[in-house]
């Protein structure tokens, strides 16, 4: 299996709150995957432990056979490679778009950086914002923008926190299916978490209660 | 939101008027009692001169209410109430400054024959417009440990060479600088007086910076050998509660300077009565008491400063340093240059 | 159709009055100058003024910039990592605010003085005695130090609520966007802070520029000391006011340096849930010099200077007349509440009023409010004197026709101290209220508007409630700023009149800083109590 979740156990600082408990998943590549859970039921949690960003889980974690996460590993969440679209999307307001999106690919050499750049925005379609700055953008080409921030450093694995929770109802139907085909295509292995279980249906190969 | 506003500004004057009217009521309890009180704004702090309107209160029944402040700030503020001022008496550091007030038209002549009989002429002024309480001389203070006392001699042989980098005074806008300099003008005239300064400024230790107590610090830590202060800090410093400045104190000496041909300079803290004063026999007797014997003597003794009074004998520990005479020149005559002074001292490099 | 519509009201009017009032006695000072260069003038101009301008800019800038570095570093220090205490540096990284930087400066001139105990120590226990140089405070530099360790928290403060209310989910994308914690400090979080760096390195400015204890302690000559020496050691009122002047376009170009380094873009993030941060637990070389840099930040600031002071006054207590203190105490505290009435009742409407309105009008308001903290209190002190005697002199009239036997009723009364105080502070209850109503929106407003308030029940139902913490933050830092405010009080107070700020000074200026320590004490004790409560308050907002 592509990623692999064994044994995942997380309480907040007092153990009697226990947020996930012996959860195990395995996912293959290419694969759609909602997780869907009412509020609290931890499966916003279950991203961040997935990304690194929360440490004080126990359990193991796999990625394409490598360990991120066992009683001797820790893999911090810059090392995991693995993009995050946030629920808020967390564009920095001090860049503008083209820069938010070649954030995460300052590495890579000027001229592959920049073909990189014009795919991903090609690749959701926001040629001609790149100039714009996030407060002068809308909801539904906000999350297009973070969209393409997660991908453009190719990550291992997408994970979408309720990624269409600040959108007007009206464009999600059309973009549930767009987003789908877009993942798809670039083969994408995607965690999506959402309360809402249309949103699952449409998206996911597989949905995952917890 | 007008109503909002109309509010706001009724609620500022009711907050000014109920402010305003208690510091009024205030004022009228004193006023009742209107020839029992003497206000008195003061540059003098120590708890000792608190002590001694207390006495003056129980002797007379008079209550002494007091401003506290610095010179400069009280002759500001006196100038500006005018007339209108609640100040009977003002009690200022510094020849120049009680000369300022008269020159300021501030102060009104207080005649008593027994402040006449209390203070000599020369430590008056010629009208009587204001009346020294104490005597500070600046002196000479030397390390005993790398100076011999009879190396020096006097303030102008402090341009010698061999004190290259030893001298430690503190800077021009302090005024017992500032009347140092202005009797040296009285003395021996401008040009005299902008050598001395230059030659001086060329033997300083150091920018000069710090109180007069930091001289004399200044001197233990090695930086130079010899400071110019007054003798009342370094009272003050021999009797602290901290034994480290003791022992500063202790480990200078006090030179007495220029006996051989004129005299050491000296300065006094002094008092007026406000031109506009509303009561000036108050003030007057307060005058009285404060260069009366008993009153001289708790200067001399609690802040080692020198009496004016004649009949009072300097504390033990001024005794101990010597006699010395003073530079032959009236008070007032320092007092009229003090304008100029300043910038003869900065021209001169003198910070 | 009935008329429901009255009149459109023009409300920019008030505002502006009020403001006015408060700003009254700057503009005295600017009219009361007069043209003709006095002799005084050109020989200051010429001689001393370059080097008072070049003091003012040198400390203005290097304080702010090492509170800045200082601020900035420990606010992200303690927002982002775990290391040995650094949850009580957390709380305890804003307790050099307590110290006033006039006391911290008599402090350290004696602690490295050479009756101090530092060389003390060198000489008893290594027999050795530190060359004097390498321990001189008293200059420059020193001021520069005591300014950016007694300051930064200033920076501290809003930096740290900036990083702890918004900054959580931009740095976890930037982690998982690959960058490491170095790399999310240098492209995230400064950018980021930046707004919050420059708003309280824009504070500690201000406060650099109108500290006028120090300065004069350390025997630095700077425009605000040469404001008083003009004014009073040579009595020229006009020459003062010219230097005066100068100080004012100082701090106005701060001031529009502010609003341009601001940018203008406001980095706000509606969060529909702001996570706290996940720490990172620090380990090795980094762990320990996170703690050694906050240890001596603390120490400096905030533990030593205490300490020096409680050693000092256990010495001299009984040489300090202790029932006086009470009374000063009292009347720090009565002198507190009615500026604090006026400033409240001011700056609530006006901050309202510019958090809502954001016209031309809004902005003179804005930067009319910072004016009164920027200038010296010395220059605000004579303008309040002369506008309040000029006052009575033209009430002078009424007051025979009351047949009240004086003439200064007003120039006399502790009002004038008052109306000062509340002239100098408004800010502090402005960008209390002012940050409140930015926070809060005006959609409780609206909505209660809606259900058929008019504007004033709406206000006083709605938004008086809402400010209830802004208010209480408010009152705090009032009450701590009048009660260490030095020129002011020096100037204005009437007879018999002294607070604990008062009796430390004259303690320290008569060469007794032993004495001087019994005060100092309680001002710094009364100052912790008020900004832990503060600083609690802030924490249970979240």
């Amino acid at each position: 299996m592509y990623l692999n979740l064994k044994d995942i156990q997380f309480s907040y600082d007092n153990a009697q709150n226990v947020v996930l408990s012996n959860f195990s998943v395995s996912i293959d590549q290419g694969e759609i995957v909602s997780v869907v859970g009412n509020s609290g039921s931890g499966k916003s949690t279950l991203l961040r432990i997935i990304s690194g960003l929360e440490d004080r889980s126990t359990g193991q974690i796999e990625l394409d056979g490598d360990v991120l996460q066992s009683s001797k590993v820790f893999v911090q969440p810059e090392k995991r490679k693995i993009g995050f679209v946030f629920q808020d999307y967390a564009l920095y307001p001090f860049l503008n778009v083209r820069q938010n999106i070649e954030f995460g690919i300052k590495k890579l050499p000027p001229k592959e950086r920049k073909r990189r750049i014009e795919e991903t925005l090609s690749l959701v379609k926001i040629n001609e914002l790149e100039k714009r700055f996030p407060h002068e953008l809308s909801g539904g080409q906000m999350q297009r923008v973070a969209l393409a921030r997660a991908l453009a450093p190719k990550p291992r694995v997408l994970l979408m926190d309720e990624p269409f929770s600040n959108l007007d109802t009206d464009l999600v139907g059309e973009l549930r299916l767009e987003l789908r085909s877009l993942l798809k295509k670039e083969g994408m292995t995607v965690i999506l978490v959402t309360h809402n279980q249309d949103d699952a249906g449409f998206m996911a190969d597989r949905i995952i209660k917890i | 939101m007008r109503k909002i506003w109309m509010l706001l500004l009724t609620l500022i004057l009711a907050v000014g008027l109920v402010t305003g009217c208690t510091a009024e009521v205030a004022a009228t309890d004193v006023e009742a009692v209107e020839n029992e009180i003497v206000n008195i704004y003061t540059d003098r702090h120590y708890d000792s001169d608190d002590a001694l309107y207390e006495l003056f209160t129980e002797e007379t029944g008079i209550k002494v209410n007091v401003v506290k402040g610095k010179s400069d700030e009280l002759i500001e503020r006196l100038k500006n109430e005018g007339e209108d001022t609640e100040a009977d008496m003002i009690v200022l550091a510094d020849v120049g400054r009680l000369q300022r007030s008269k020159d300021l038209d501030l102060l009104q002549s207080a005649e008593s024959t027994i402040i006449d009989e209390n203070v000599p002429e020369n430590l008056r002024d010629d009208e009587n417009y204001w009346v020294a309480l104490t005597k500070r001389a600046r002196v000479l203070v030397y390390s005993k440990d790398r100076v011999d006392s009879s190396e020096l001699s006097s303030y102008q042989a402090l341009t010698e060479e061999k004190w290259n980098g030893k001298i430690l005074v503190r800077t021009s806008d302090n005024i017992y600088n500032q009347s140092l300099v202005s009797s040296f003008v009285e003395l021996y005239g401008q040009e005299a007086t902008e050598d001395w300064i230059s030659g001086l400024v060329a033997n300083f230790a150091r920018e000069p910076k710090g109180n007069d107590r930091d001289q004399a610090k200044a001197i233990a830590a090695g930086e130079g050998d010899i400071a110019i202060m007054n003798t009342y800090y370094l009272g003050l410093m021999l009797n602290s509660s901290d034994s480290e400045e003791v022992k500063v104190a202790e480990s200078v000496g006090v030179f007495f300077p220029n006996q051989d041909v004129d005299g050491t300079h000296v300065n006094v803290s002094g008092a007026g009565v406000v031109k506009y004063a509303d009561h000036v026999d108050n003030a007057v007797k307060l005058i009285e008491f404060l260069t009366s014997e008993s009153a001289q003597r708790s200067y001399s003794e609690a802040n080692y400063e020198y009496p004016v009074n004649p009949m009072v004998e300097p504390s033990e520990l001024l005794k101990s340093w010597g006699t010395f005479k003073e530079q032959p020149i009236k008070m007032s005559s320092i007092g009229k240059n003090v304008e100029d002074v300043l910038k003869i001292m900065i021209q001169n490099g003198w910070k | 159709m009935t008329e429901l519509s009255g009149r459109r009201k023009n409300h920019n009017i008030l505002p502006l009055i009020t403001l006015a009032i408060f700003l009254l006695p700057i503009f005295t000072i600017i009219f009361s100058m007069d043209a003709s260069g006095s002799e005084n003038w050109i020989f200051f101009k010429n001689h001393l003024l370059p080097e008072s301008f070049y003091n003012t800019i040198y400390l203005t800038f290097m304080a702010s910039a090492l509170a800045g570095l200082l601020g900035f570093l420990s606010a992200y220090l303690v927002n982002f990592f775990e290391y040995p205490l650094s949850r009580f540096f957390k709380w305890s990284f804003v307790l050099p605010m307590a110290v006033p930087p006039y006391i911290a400066g008599y402090v350290y001139a004696g602690m490295l003085g050479y009756t101090g105990n530092v060389q003390i120590m060198a000489r008893q226990i290594l027999g050795y005695s530190i060359p004097y140089q390498y321990l001189d405070i008293m200059n420059l530099n020193g001021a520069v130090l005591i300014y950016g360790f007694m300051l930064y928290p200033y920076v501290y403060l809003i930096v740290r609520s900036y990083l702890n209310g918004s900054a959580t989910q931009w740095v976890e994308s930037s982690r998982v966007l690959g960058l490491g914690m170095g790399e999310t400090l240098r492209r995230v979080i400064l950018p980021l802070s930046r707004p919050s760096i420059v708003m309280g390195t824009g504070m500690v400015m201000m406060e650099v520029i109108s500290d006028y204890g120090l300065v004069k302690y350390f025997g630095i000559r700077t425009l605000g000391t040469d404001i008083f020496s003009l004014w009073f050691g040579s009595g020229d009122l006009s020459a003062a006011t010219r230097v005066s002047l100068i100080l004012l376009v100082l701090v106005i170009s701060l001031l529009l340096l502010d609003t341009l380094l601001k940018g203008k873009k406001k980095y706000h993030l509606n969060v529909s849930k702001s996570n706290p941060i996940r720490k990172m637990k620090l380990k090795g070389i980094a762990k320990w010099s996170a703690f050694t840099f906050s240890i001596v930040v603390m120490s400096i600031g905030f533990v030593i200077p205490v300490a020096q002071l409680i050693e000092s006054g256990t010495k001299s207590i009984g040489r300090v007349d202790l029932s006086a203190l009470g009374q000063m105490i009292m009347n720090t505290f009565k002198a507190s509440s009615i500026a604090l009435v006026i400033i409240v009742l001011v700056t609530f409407f006006l901050a309202r009023y510019s958090a809502r309105e954001k016209g031309v009008v809004a902005r003179i308001v804005d930067q009319g409010v910072k004016l009164g903290y920027s200038i010296p209190g010395a220059v605000i002190g004579v303008g309040v004197m002369i506008l309040f005697i000029g006052l009575d002199r033209s009430l002078a009239p009424l007051y025979q026709w009351l047949s009240l036997n004086k003439s200064l009723v007003i120039s006399s009364s502790l009002f004038v101290l008052y109306f000062a105080y509340a002239s100098r502070f408004l800010l502090l209850g402005y960008n209390s209220f002012y940050s409140g109503f930015m926070k809060h929106g005006s959609g409780y407003f609206d909505s209660a508007r809606t259900l058929g308030m008019g504007r004033f029940k709406a206000s006083i139902k709605v938004d008086v409630p809402m400010q209830r913490m802004a208010f209480i933050s408010a009152s705090i830092l009032i009450v701590i700023d009048i009660m260490k405010e030095l020129p002011l009080t020096l100037m204005l107070r009437p007879f018999n009149y002294e607070t604990l700020a008062t009796k430390t000074f004259e303690y320290a200026n008569d060469e007794r800083l032993q004495e001087a320590a019994v005060p100092a004490l309680i001002i710094l004790s009364i100052s912790v109590v008020g900004i832990l409560v503060l600083s609690n308050i802030q924490k249970r907002r979240k």
